[in-house]
């Protein structure tokens, strides 16, 4: 029987992978297990401070900002945050910025520390690991006013009052000069309107943390004019008047309108164009803005928290201050006083908690005294009027009086006849005030910036030919 | 959105995509004809350093000399490759030039100045387009990598390189001609591969959420794949990709991210994983996808959790 050929099967063994192959899978398996480690090993880096403020000098109404590269967990914040020496403020969380903003004025002269613990955590989980900590010292409040007023350019000034021998600190260069200016209440920038070519008006800020200036909106058919900040400094309310250059119709009525001083983009108040609106004032808490409007003859409150109008029935065209608490607002009324021919003006309060704003006067209707004008003290309890007594004849200046609104007294201030004071601006603690003074009998007197000191009564000369004084808290 | 709008979106995207790309895709196949009638088979071997890492590391600084995207890069690469280009020296080279050469600098720069994201790209470029060579010169034989075409003017298709052979010398003008007719079928040859990849990105582009992955920015990892995916998806020309990322920058994706946006984007996307298969298996195009992509992962993780800015 013929054997069977047996079928050799050591054929030679080829490995489906090569040299290649086995080195990129091992190169594959090294990167995923780097990549594993990194990982496990965690976080070494955590959230980071991109920036902060303020630093250097700054001021008592400071806002302290830290700015993170992610945004935050709110809940991470508590106790986390702290001032050395302890200050009252509120704590917010906005985006990737954490804000302390403080609830009194800073002390003038203090270094406060500013320490941010380690352990604020961002909403996707990371920390921050190591605690931050800066310095900063609070200057004193210094005096903003335009000048000269003898020049038909003027410009705008700042002056420390704890040092009125210093000269004034020039502070913008405009060619053909500021028109109106606004101070944002964390002391930080100012916003101006400065004249262009052809009677434009146009915005800028002057930012006193860096010295610069720079253009919020150009203007360049419209006169825009009364500038006012939002107190969180996110947007500026403006009177705009159109020019009609082109028709040759003359300058419009002005209308309110408002620009986000973030992005630049302007929009009026009101979509309709036929509501007119001029002296916009915001509340404390930035959520109403007032203004006047001479179509339907009284003030208008806009509420941005609803979007919903109110109106104050006035004729006189004046819209005054809100409380620093927000819940009053004053306007003038003009009243005949009884059995005679003479006309005052009395100052009445509107309580804006109240569902119908309720109406207070200010001093009673058989009230002699012509009030000019009003500024309110920070605790919202009292205020600075300045009067014409009825023995002082209108071509005699008005006088300063502090009046306590719960007990109806005015307490003389500043009474010498032959001067006309106002324009009063208080100091953000409540204890100087920053007014103009003119010389009624001198011939070719200039307005003068005075400073009366409310604790010791002190009155002395800040700058001469100088007006509009604005405290830069 | 409607399919109306999605059709628009595609039409824009693909042609933005395309139109931004081929003049790139021209420019190398230009390149590639110049190299077949110009360049010798022995230039390259005079020219290349001995030295494996050294050869590698010149091949990743090659970009300087051609300066081309990814999309060029490809024909110049299939020619040198032709000419006797060791394949780990062209693999480096594929790799880095989209990012190694002078253009890209200066858009970066103009970018970002002079700091961490300008020599994180190019360091971690160099890095990666020299450890993928390395291993790819574990392989030695080109007809185990390349697709046959890219093996044509190979001595007698044994996949090597035969440097004893030279071209003829031409005349310039007649070179000139036929640099022009090479670039031409070589256009054509590869175009078809960046049609796809395009319509292919476009497609991505209109029907993934680009929302979703920018959601992704602020963790240290998940944004780090999310940019990879961005970028491979996105198909962006290395020469612009900058100003995109600068874009990132502003949405918060920190900077071992961006990197990895700027390292891999440039290496690997749709079209250029496309057009890679002009030229190399299909084994190898997946090698060269995987490796550059877990490279850029580590680096990006690996800054964005131990490096501080």
């Amino acid at each position: 029987m013929a054997e069977k050929p047996s079928l050799n099967l050591s054929l030679p063994m080829h490995s489906r992978f090569d040299r290649l192959d086995i080195g990129v899978a091992l190169a594959i398996l090294a990167l995923l297990s780097a990549i594993l480690l990194t990982l496990l090993n965690g976080d070494r880096v955590g959230i980071s401070v991109r920036r902060f403020a303020p630093q250097g000098l700054a001021s008592s109404q400071a806002v302290v900002q830290i700015t993170f590269d992610e945004p935050l967990d709110p809940e991470s914040i508590v106790g986390k945050l702290s001032l050395t020496p302890e200050a009252d403020g509120e704590v917010s969380v906005v985006g990737n910025q954490l804000q302390w903003r403080p609830r009194q004025a800073l002390q003038q002269g203090q270094v406060y520390i500013v320490r941010l613990a380690e352990g604020v955590r961002s909403q996707h989980g990371r920390l921050l690991l190591q605690a931050h900590e800066w310095q900063f010292r609070v200057r004193a409040p210094q005096v903003v006013f335009m000048a000269p007023v003898d020049q038909p350019v003027q410009n705008l000034f700042m002056i420390d009052p704890n040092l009125p021998e210093t000269q004034p600190r020039q502070l913008t260069f405009s060619e053909l000069g500021v028109l109106s200016y606004d101070v944002l209440p964390d002391g930080s920038r100012i916003v101006y309107s400065e004249l262009g070519e052809m009677r434009t008006a146009h915005l800028r800020i002057y930012d006193l943390r860096t010295n610069s200036t720079s253009t919020l909106l150009e203007c360049r058919t419209a006169a825009c004019t009364t500038p006012a900040w939002r107190p969180d400094g996110n947007m500026v309310a403006f009177e705009r008047s159109e020019l009609n250059l082109e028709t040759g119709a003359g300058v419009g009525a002005p209308r309110i309108w408002l620009v986000d001083t973030n992005t630049g983009v302007a929009r009026p108040l009101f979509a309709d164009n036929q509501r007119l609106g001029y002296s916009p004032r915001w509340s404390p808490d930035g959520t109403i803005l007032a203004s006047y409007d001479a179509n339907i003859g009284g003030i208008v409150l806009f509420d941005f928290a609803n979007n919903r109008e109110r109106l104050i029935r006035t004729p006189q065209g004046e819209v005054g201050q809100f409380s620093a608490d927000g819940r009053w607002l004053f306007f003038p009324k003009i009243i005949q006083l009884a059995g005679t021919t003479r006309y005052v003006a009395h100052f009445v309060l509107v309580d804006l908690h109240s569902e119908l704003l309720v109406q207070r006067d200010l001093t009673p209707d058989n009230d002699p005294n012509n009030d000019v004008e009003l500024a309110w003290l920070p605790d919202s309890r009292r205020v600075i009027v300045t009067r014409r007594p009825p023995e002082i004849t209108t071509m005699q200046g008005a006088q300063l009086h502090l009046l306590d609104l719960e007990t109806g007294t005015a307490t003389p201030l500043v009474t010498e006849p032959d001067y006309s004071n106002g324009q009063v601006a208080v100091s953000p603690n409540g204890t100087q005030l920053a007014f103009q003074r003119f010389a009624l009998g001198q011939s070719g007197a200039r307005p003068q910036i005075w400073l009366y000191n409310l604790t010791t009564g002190d009155l002395r000369l800040l700058a001469n030919n100088a007006t509009l004084p604005r405290w830069l808290p | 959105m409607d399919f109306n709008t999605q059709l628009t979106l595609f039409s824009t995207r693909f042609l933005g995509i395309f139109i931004e790309a081929v003049s790139f895709l021209l420019l190398g196949t230009l390149v590639s004809g110049l190299i077949e009638v110009f360049v010798r088979k022995e230039d390259i071997a005079r020219f290349m350093p001995r030295r494996l890492f050294a050869a590698i590391a010149a091949g990743s600084f090659l970009g300087f000399l051609f300066p081309v995207c990814e999309c060029g890069v490809v024909p110049v690469t299939r020619k040198l490759y032709q000419k006797g280009l060791p394949i780990s020296v062209g693999v480096a080279f594929l790799l880095a030039a989209p990012v190694m050469n002078p253009i890209v600098f200066a858009s970066t720069y103009a970018a970002f100045g002079f700091g961490p994201i300008l020599i994180g790209r190019f360091v971690i470029t160099f890095i990666m387009a020299v450890a993928v060579g390395l291993l790819f010169s574990l392989e030695r034989s080109p007809i185990k990598l390349l697709q046959p075409r890219a093996l044509m003017a190979m001595s007698g298709g044994s996949g090597l390189a035969s440097p004893q052979l030279s071209a003829p010398q031409t005349p310039f003008g007649q070179g000139l001609v036929r640099a022009a007719r090479v670039a031409t079928d070589e256009f054509f040859d590869m175009g078809r591969y960046l049609v796809l990849g395009t319509a292919l990105a476009a497609g991505m582009q209109t029907f993934l959420s680009q929302e979703q992955i920018r959601a992704l920015a602020s963790d240290p990892a998940m944004s780090v794949v999310a940019m990879a995916i961005m970028a491979f998806v996105l198909s962006i020309c290395s020469t612009t990709d900058a100003i995109l990322a600068l874009s990132f920058a502003n949405f918060g994706f920190p900077t071992g991210s961006l990197l990895t946006f700027l390292t891999f984007g440039p290496m690997v996307d749709v079209k250029a994983t496309l057009m890679y298969l002009s030229v190399f298996k299909r084994r190898i195009v997946i090698y060269m996808v995987i490796l550059p992509l877990l490279m850029s992962l580590l680096f990006g993780i690996f800054i964005n959790l131990n490096v501080r800015f």
